[in-house]
């Protein structure tokens, strides 16, 4: 008796391990992809003399590396893991493998908000009137969702479709707005869909950096939650979840963060859907390792994106928003068609 | 249906002339349409001449109303640069509308920055408030200070009305009078603009096209 209930022991902690191995991979890969970023650019810089650049104080190189591609990495992380993590929360809370940023409309929202900024009033009086109103838009979607879903018994399903017609009424908004805008506006509005890193400084990625760090640290503790949330919510709340608070909470913050990254950086698109399905296929579904090992393939798919979209084809960038869909969605097929058992 | 449709495009430098002719002659107005090719053509003449003698094109960073996106072949404002004897820094790019990063126009260390903005309407703008603002945030771009144009103030505002399009040789006037200011003390990209305004357009001139002025 004494030794099977060891042995039930040894096996969880081995099981705990491999997953927690798998999050320690997951981050070399991300400082090995980070390496890469530093060192690859439009300078004539040799890799070894970006990296030497990390060590010095002035100077030219000091001012590339310092001031142009290292805050690019930092952005590039915050926002994958942002949205991998946000993900994640909005799968669990509304257990459905639909569930993201984008199918719940919040980033219609903010596309939304972004285009009137730039329509009605754009100016450069305001510094952040761009991102200020995608922001304001972003988490005001959010609300509207859980305003329609709360107006009867709100099912899960409920949340989805509400959040789906919410997508669709903001992106013909968007369109007609755009379709009323000048060709400069229509310009701008193009490539703030398509998403880039270019813009973002050490002082947004403080801004997004709070935004996305806060929320998930509370998160991180609600996982118990969550995982008894993946039983249904009757068995949930037979064990004493606060069914409805967690949700609420899941979905307000997995908000908040959402429009603390996409703010800055425009759309990017297809993150928060796919990094929880590759971790959730690799490790499972226990959200105390499931919420880091999303957020760290959620950072190195868009960090990976970036480099990748700034190098292949340089001078030209290919806007990151268009390389996260031709990296992730290969690489997801692969695990879709190679898993062999049930994952969701 | 067998119905014609013309289409003009009025932003390829090349074309635009052609483009006012057609636009003439479906209007019925061929007379008018005469006056501005020859008015068009005495000023993009005027510029050519003066060039002429050797000179060394500046390198010029032409950035688009979005930050950081620039133009390459096939934008108008590639055109524009040329025609004003720059040479635009991403003129060998592959597509008309391309976004860079801030690094490689470090690299390239252009001796002018020329940022196109849209405030929806410039002739209405008093002041010069907000090409000021738009100005004063490249200047603090980060590591921009290394940049030669940053450096030397080389940096000027345009707004949309003037770049590309029609009004283009305006913009044309003044890019010309920045890459050149000992070649251009007699041209007069205000006067120029008044004229086309007063007389193509019928109302007066007015508004606040580029900043900074001064030469």
């Amino acid at each position: 008796m004494q030794k099977d209930s060891g042995d039930i022991y040894q096996q969880y902690r081995n099981l705990a391990g491999k997953k927690v191995s798998f999050i320690i991979f997951l981050f070399f890969i991300l400082l090995g992809v980070a390496l890469i970023a530093i060192s690859v650019g439009a300078s004539s810089m040799s890799p070894l003399d970006s990296l030497a650049a990390l060590f010095t104080d002035s100077g030219t190189a000091h001012a590339i590396v310092w001031k142009l591609r290292l805050p690019r990495i930092v952005m590039a992380i915050l926002v994958g893991s942002g949205l991998g993590f946000a993900g994640t929360i909005f799968q669990a809370v509304l257990r459905n493998p639909l569930a993201s940023p984008y199918t719940l409309g919040i980033a219609s929202g903010a596309g939304f908000g972004a285009v009137v900024a730039i329509v009605f009033g754009a100016g450069f009086s305001a510094e952040y009137l761009i991102a200020g109103n995608a922001f304001f838009f972003a988490l005001l979607t959010s609300f509207l969702i859980l305003g329609i879903s709360g107006q009867r018994s709100s099912t899960t399903e409920t949340m989805i479709l509400a959040g789906i017609a919410v997508m669709f009424f903001f992106s013909s908004l968007s369109s007609l707005f755009q379709y009323m805008g000048s060709m400069e506006q229509v310009h701008e509005i193009v490539f703030w869909f398509f998403g880039s890193l270019s813009k973002a400084g050490w002082k947004e990625i403080g801004m997004t950096a709070d935004m996305v760090l806060l929320p998930s640290t509370f998160l991180l503790k609600l996982s118990w939650d969550f995982n008894l949330l993946s039983a249904g919510d009757e068995s949930a709340k037979a064990v004493g979840v606060n069914v409805k608070g967690v949700r609420l909470t899941g979905i307000i913050l997995a908000s908040l963060i959402t429009a603390g990254v996409i703010c800055f950086t425009g759309v990017i698109g297809f993150i928060g859907l796919v990094s929880p399905h590759i971790s959730r296929m690799i490790i499972g579904g226990d959200h105390r390792f499931l919420l880091p090992a999303s957020a760290l393939v959620g950072a190195v798919i868009v960090l990976a994106a970036d480099t990748a979209g700034r190098t292949i084809w340089a001078p030209q960038i290919i806007p990151i928003g268009i390389v996260t869909s031709f990296i992730g969605v290969p690489f997801f097929f692969y695990l879709l068609i190679k898993r062999t058992k049930e994952y969701w | 249906m067998g119905i014609t449709v013309i289409r003009l495009d009025f932003y390829k430098m090349h074309r635009l002339k052609q483009d006012i002719e057609i636009l003439g002659r479906i209007l019925q107005k061929e007379k008018q349409a005469g006056q501005l090719i020859d008015w068009y053509r005495e000023k993009m003449e005027f510029i050519k001449e003066r060039l002429k003698p050797g000179c060394k094109p500046p390198d010029v960073y032409m950035e688009n109303y979005s930050d950081y996106h620039s133009v390459g072949p096939g934008s108008g404002a590639d055109e524009m640069c040329a025609l004003s004897g720059g040479h635009n820094i991403s003129s060998d790019f592959a597509i008309p509308y391309p976004e860079v990063t801030p690094e490689w126009v470090l690299t390239k260390n252009p001796e002018i920055i020329i940022k196109a903005v849209s405030f929806c309407n410039c002739y209405a703008m008093t002041g010069t408030n907000k090409l000021e603002g738009a100005r004063k945030k490249i200047l603090k771009r980060p590591a921009w200070d290394n940049i030669r144009a940053v450096r030397e103030g080389k940096v000027y505002v345009m707004a949309g009305d003037i770049w590309t399009g029609p009004t283009a040789v305006v913009g044309i006037c003044y890019m010309a009078k920045w890459f050149y200011p000992d070649f251009f003390n007699d041209l007069d990209p205000e006067k120029i603009h008044k004229e086309y305004l007063e007389k193509f357009q019928r109302v007066s001139y007015r508004g606040t096209y580029v900043y900074p002025y001064n030469f």
